[in-house]
């Protein structure tokens, strides 16, 4: 197997603990980083997420694999940087107010990482006041909004409407989802995408700006 | 007006399972929820019983007999017990939040902790005094005393829920199935014999008359782990928990968030865990109706009534989805009417008495019977 066919592998093994050795070694042997990136870690982080909206991974597989790709990015960015390579774009996301659940926010952040984004992580119970502050202090492009109950999913309504008083909602593309969210209260509420899973969110994400 | 509170009810718990289970059709319509959030419950006993509410902390009597009495004077053959808990257990972190639900005045909502549990290592595991770690039963012998002629208990346990709220974390447990396999399938197998001594005790006791067994295993588009890690690690305990109720006479009804229905699991839960019923349903992962089209010879369909149609749709929609369900589901038993997850503190209360409302009209009309 070549050295890039080695890291798509343990990416989707989830073997955290040798990437980083084997990031460095396709750095000595003189692989672009951002063929690293692009062509190898966002193919197999891809290739996860095939996985889990097959029904053939799951939370587990999808976590160790994201565990993978954060620990060879640590040794991949400075180069990146370095070669002038940026993140496909900045995506902006938050449980929303009242909220307090993540582990889907979390998936999400895992797999649009995966995915090429900056994620700008709000954490939960996240207001609409600090989502517009944030798509503005940092220039997203893309907000994720994720909720669990039919009582806080409404406040993705209430922080789609603040974001358009601000001004800014001809320059985002607004994702939800979460588990009583459906495509229909997405559109009622004025959301650009829905997504039922994170890996269907990465990928949504990407299309929405026209990323392949 | 509609009026929920009956005046004379007659509760049938051993009628409800022989329809749960098939073994009758139906001559009303059985009512079924997992349980009433506690602010439902006040504002029932508080609003429309005029009763004074009393924490159960501060009065346990009192509160117990208000709990069965709201269940009694609804229309349900059976009390939801209230939560249990274990002592000597350490805590796992919570998260608390203002609650967003108009009637939960002024408190806050606690949620599960996502990330990681009380063991992460095996020093963890092994620092917690797990020969003095035991259930909490009181809280059935509390209800057992205020119990209408007719009416029983249904017990609430737990196995894999507990694992990942409170043992591993979710992702605590994901991480540890790959980076500790053994200490994950130690703490499966501890707590399995936990929750196991737990059914030996409580199926013993003559008051409860079935069990609702909360363990969700999925989310939205799939199970949180493999099915195979699933029928590996978790199911053997379910059937064993299983086997304990049928001994002692009793059902066994799972309660399950999620999509379950990818792989071949609720076939291995009704063919080989031999569950008696099963509840939470959301729509978009598989509305109740198609659920009894394709399990009803075999399992009880329990609740059914989509939480976000409960909260967000009009009257009339909310009436019309209500009577779909029941000509669907009542024929032949194996239904019993309920909200699809819990009566949770945000449905408005009025959708929930609709859901009653039509349950009563439905079966004035069917069967003649009026409450």
């Amino acid at each position: 197997m070549s050295i890039l066919e080695d890291l798509y592998e343990l990416v989707i093994a989830g073997r955290d603990k040798e990437i980083g050795g084997k990031v460095q070694q396709a750095l000595d042997e003189e692989f672009a980083p951002d063929v690293i990136l692009n062509g190898t870690l966002i193919e197999a982080m891809r290739e996860v997420g095939r996985r889990f909206e097959n029904g053939d991974a799951f939370v587990p597989e999808m976590m160790i694999a994201a565990r993978a790709m954060r620990r060879a990015l640590e040794v991949l960015r400075p180069h990146l940087t370095k070669q002038g390579v940026k993140p496909v774009a900045k995506l902006v996301i938050g449980t929303v107010a009242g909220d307090m659940h993540d582990i889907g926010k979390t998936l999400v952040c895992m797999m649009c990482e995966g995915a090429g984004f900056e994620i700008i992580d709000l954490g939960i119970n996240v207001s609409p006041d600090r989502f517009v502050q944030a798509i503005q202090e940092n220039g997203a492009e893309v907000v994720g909004m994720s909720a669990l109950l039919t009582s806080t999913m409404m406040s993705m309504k209430t922080t789609i409407e603040a974001i358009s008083k601000a001004g800014l909602r001809d320059t985002v593309k607004i994702l939800v989802g979460g588990a009583p969210v459906t495509q229909e209260f997405a559109d009622e509420i004025g959301a650009d995408g829905y997504a039922e899973d994170a890996s269907t969110a990465a990928r949504l994400a990407r299309e929405m700006l026209g990323i392949v | 007006m509609f009026n929920p509170i009956l005046e004379n009810p007659s509760p049938d718990f051993d009628e409800l399972i022989r329809v749960l289970k098939g073994e009758k059709e139906p001559t009303h319509v059985p009512l079924v929820e997992l349980r009433h959030h506690e602010d439902i419950i006040k504002l029932i006993v508080e609003d429309y019983m005029g009763e004074t509410w009393a924490e159960v902390w501060d009065d346990p009597d009192h509160y117990y007999r208000l709990r069965v009495m709201m269940y009694y004077r609804l229309g349900y053959d059976y009390v939801a017990s209230a939560k249990g808990g274990w002592s000597n257990l350490p805590q796992p972190k919570r998260r608390m939040a203002d609650d967003t639900a108009e009637i939960s005045r002024g408190k806050q909502r606690e949620w599960v902790e996502e990330g990681i549990g009380i063991i992460e290592n095996w020093e963890d595991f092994e620092s917690i005094p797990w020969d003095r770690v035991e259930a909490q039963t009181s809280h059935y012998e509390h209800m057992a005393r205020y119990l209408p002629d007719g009416m029983k208990i249904i017990a609430r346990t737990r196995y894999f829920a507990d694992i990942f709220e409170k043992l591993l974390g979710i992702e605590g447990m994901a991480y540890m199935l790959y980076d500790d396999p053994e200490l994950a399938e130690t703490v499966f197998e501890v707590w399995g014999q936990k929750v196991l001594k737990h059914f030996e005790e409580i199926m013993a006791i003559d008051s409860i008359g079935a069990v609702f067994h909360g363990d969700d295993m999925g989310h939205k588009t799939g199970t949180l782990i493999a099915p195979n890690d699933l029928k590996r690690l978790v199911l053997p305990w379910l059937k064993k928990f299983a086997a304990v109720a049928h001994a002692n006479g009793k059902p066994f009804f799972l309660h399950s968030d999620g999509n379950l229905f990818r792989s071949d699991l609720m076939d291995v839960l009704i063919d080989d865990v031999k569950i008696d019923g099963f509840h939470s349903f959301q729509d978009i992962i598989l509305p109740v109706t198609e659920f009894k089209a394709r399990y009803g010879q075999r399992v009880a369909a329990l609740g059914g009534v989509d939480i976000d149609k409960l909260v967000r749709s009009k009257e009339a929609d909310l009436r019309a989805y209500i009577r779909n369900i029941l000509e669907v589901c009542m024929p032949g038993g194996r239904f019993g009417l309920g909200c699809g997850n819990i009566v949770a503190n945000y449905i408005p209360i009025q959708n929930y008495f609709i859901l009653l409302e039509e349950a009563r009209n439905w079966q004035a009309v069917s069967y003649g019977k009026h409450p």
